[in-house]
């Protein structure tokens, strides 16, 4: 067992670590005085000097940092210590430790180590992360953690059981005292087996899933990811380039490409653009899907995933709100949808939702079976929005960028471009009638189901006791029709639904709000 | 004491409560709080009615601007005020505000967080206090009853945090 109640330094290696970040930073210096002390002439020993006192504070920085980096548990609190000049103590109670995940970066792998990130939903307090730690150490950590935080809940609810007890039962002490000692003797038992930590495996990805996964990504995000990446990193490069290759770029300027431009080119470009594109999706998804797993381990749901950055992300049941089901027409053809599950938000907390892709439908019962035990029953209300409200919203919208754009075509008396802007425009209206007509709100006992959206559909599930407020909305244009948008606020952000009739909206609100006043479980 | 079950379906609904008005000077409140944001703008248009003599037009059309959005926050301020309220049960409160953007809110008791009395010195001078609610749902779903007298905002908040130590 390890002993971490004196404070710990972490793994050398770190020193490395903290030595390459700050490589990466001083990379920019470097480029910086190489291009500044071309032109500079005389004052140039400034900027030397200058930046020589920066390379020796940065390279001497990481020794500093690692001796001065500890952590350790000390009363039920875990506690980090940084910093030599401006010293920082950051202290964690355990039992608000929501989540403990273990991520491991291209350099950390390398080195062997991977970071502890400890998360806290609720408070304040910024989670912490202690990014040096040898692998085993880590886990084996984790697991301690775990069982400290665990032990200190099960002596709470004895507490509270056992005062509660004394509080009802003044008269019978005998049955109070069998009580207590009935209670202790629990507490022994939990200590003895810290709840069942059975591993049932629930999902893993073989390089076909994610072949799967990679095709059926949504391709324009990759793509204006490629191209924002290439512009991005062009105008950086481009002044060093110039200075360089100036001559030989000349030919190659703006007006030459765009002069020597035909439509087959433009074609050319855009399957090229595709390709690429649907080549960086299938390179982005084995990178961050690699060696897939989900397990469930007791009441905690693990998973693994990534190539180069690996993580290991640690999700307690209790603190799931809202499971989510993504899909578009090409998932639809290889019958699997993308579960997304959103755990209660800290502030600021990147690891808010999980995403798990290539669910096949059993995958989709298994998951929702794990995560909120019931299945979703028959419905009790089932409320549908108006489509022509969406699709009016969406010409309003169009109507803004479309009128101004015909009529520079009527100006110019370019009558023919008229014809695809209009059929464009009808397009996509038509989605958005779609969207509306295939969108509604199911509700049975236990849980608030979405179903949105007609090419790419999402089903939202969030069982009512999760649910924190409801919210009617509308705008003054809405009254006189008698609908509003309902949104149902959750721990896990708000979802909604927009243009409901408003006398069936105001029958689910109270209906929701009663059987949420009425529930007794605790929503996290 | 009873313990009778409650039963979802038979809990009463939102819309038969009666809608708790706020105080009529929070209304007054209102209307000068705009007015006294819009008292300093007037300079957009009198130091051009001065300086800008060769174009009479900058001070016409910034004076048309004034009004037109001086008459437009009043409007809906005084809107505002009727359809704003709220209603306390045994178990949830509602809140509802806004004429242009009109939205309802039920906050059971069991899920909020804690409440907070708040005001400022406009709200001091008329004897105003605002309430907030918060809840774990984030900012989205928080509650802020603005212009309530501060005896009442105190009621309740007492009243809520009795209702809270229920569930804690």
């Amino acid at each position: 067992m390890l002993n971490i109640s004196t404070p710990q330094r972490q793994s050398k290696k770190i020193i490395a670590f903290y030595l390459f970040k700050s490589i990466k930073g001083l990379v920019f210096y470097f480029l910086f005085v190489a291009i500044g002390t071309r032109s500079m002439g005389e004052q140039a020993w400034y900027r030397i000097a200058l930046i020589s006192f920066l390379t020796i504070m940065s390279l001497g920085s990481p020794v500093i940092r690692y001796i001065y980096f500890t952590f350790h548990l000390e009363s039920d609190e875990l506690i980090i210590q940084k910093g030599l000049i401006q010293k920082e103590r950051k202290a964690i109670p355990l039992e608000r430790i929501q989540s403990i995940n273990i991520t491991q970066n291209v350099v950390q792998r390398i080195l062997g180590i991977v970071s502890l990130e400890v998360d806290t939903a609720g408070s304040k307090a910024k989670e912490l992360e202690i990014p040096g730690l040898d692998r085993e150490f880590a886990s084996q950590f984790k697991d301690l953690l775990q069982e400290r935080k665990e032990e200190i809940i099960e002596v709470f609810n004895v507490e509270e059981t056992k005062s509660t007890i004394v509080e009802n039962d003044v008269e019978s002490s005998i049955i109070e005292s069998t009580d207590t000692t009935a209670n202790t003797s629990k507490k022994e038992t939990t200590y003895k087996n810290p709840k069942d930590n059975i591993e049932t495996p629930i999902l893993k990805l073989g390089l076909r899933d994610l072949l799967k996964v990679g095709i059926t990504q949504n391709h324009f995000k990759s793509g204006g990811l490629a191209i924002w990446v290439v512009f991005g990193s062009w105008y950086n490069i481009k002044e060093i380039l110039e200075e360089y290759f100036g001559d030989w770029l000349e030919q190659y300027s703006f007006e030459n490409v765009i002069s020597g431009t035909s439509i087959g080119l433009a074609v050319a470009a855009i399957i090229a653009f595709l390709i690429f594109s649907v080549i960086i999706s299938l390179l982005l998804a084995i990178n961050k899907y690699w060696d897939f797993s989900m397990v469930k381990k007791g009441d905690d749901l693990e998973i693994k995933m990534g190539l180069f950055n690996k993580k290991e992300i640690k999700i307690p049941l209790s603190k799931v709100q809202i499971l989510e089901f993504h899909s578009n027409p090409l998932r639809k053809l290889l019958g699997f949808k993308t579960a997304q599950i959103f755990q209660a938000q800290s502030t600021n907390n990147k690891l808010s939702h999980v995403s798990i892709p290539a669910c096949t439908v059993a995958h989709q019962r298994v998951l929702q079976h794990i995560l909120f035990k019931q299945p979703v029953e028959e419905t009790e209300i089932e409320l549908h929005c108006n489509p022509w409200s969406h699709a009016r919203l969406r010409l309003y919208v169009l109507s803004v960028f479309f009128i101004p754009s015909i009529g520079a075509a009527i100006y110019f008396e370019q009558y023919l471009a008229i014809i695809p802007l209009l059929l464009l425009m009808t397009l996509l209206i038509y989605t958005a009638f779609m969207y509306g007509k295939k969108s509604k709100i199911i509700m049975d006992v236990d849980f608030v189901v979405f179903k949105k959206g007609w090419l790419f559909p999402k089903t939202i599930i969030s069982p009512i006791f999760k649910t924190q407020a409801v919210e009617k909305w509308r705008s003054v244009f809405l009254k006189g029709r008698r609908e509003a948008h309902f949104k149902l606020h959750t721990a896990a952000g708000t979802r909604g639904l927009r243009y409901c009739k408003e006398s069936q909206l105001s029958i689910l609100i109270n209906s929701i709000n009663n059987l949420v006043i009425s529930s007794k479980n605790k929503w996290m | 004491m009873t313990n009778d079950q409650i039963l979802a379906a038979g809990l009463p609904k939102i819309e038969a409560a009666y809608f708790q008005k706020h105080p009529k000077r929070f209304l007054n409140k209102k209307l000068i709080a705009t007015l006294l944001i819009f008292v300093p703008s007037l300079s957009g248009v009198i130091i051009p009615f001065f300086t800008v003599n060769e174009h009479p037009w900058v001070w016409k059309t910034t004076g048309c601007i004034w009004l037109v959005t001086l008459i437009v926050t009043v409007f809906l301020a005084y809107k505002g005020y009727f359809v704003r309220g709220y209603v306390l049960r045994e178990q949830d409160i509602t809140y509802k505000k806004g004429w242009l953007f009109h939205s309802q809110i039920t906050v059971p008791f069991n899920r909020i967080q804690h409440t907070e009395i708040n005001h400022g010195p406009v709200d001091r001078m008329f004897k105003l206090c605002q309430l907030d609610i918060f809840t774990a749902g984030g900012s989205s779903s928080d509650l802020s009853i603005s212009g309530l007298d501060p005896e009442d905002a105190a009621k309740l908040k007492e009243y809520i945090s009795g209702k809270l130590s229920h569930y804690a």
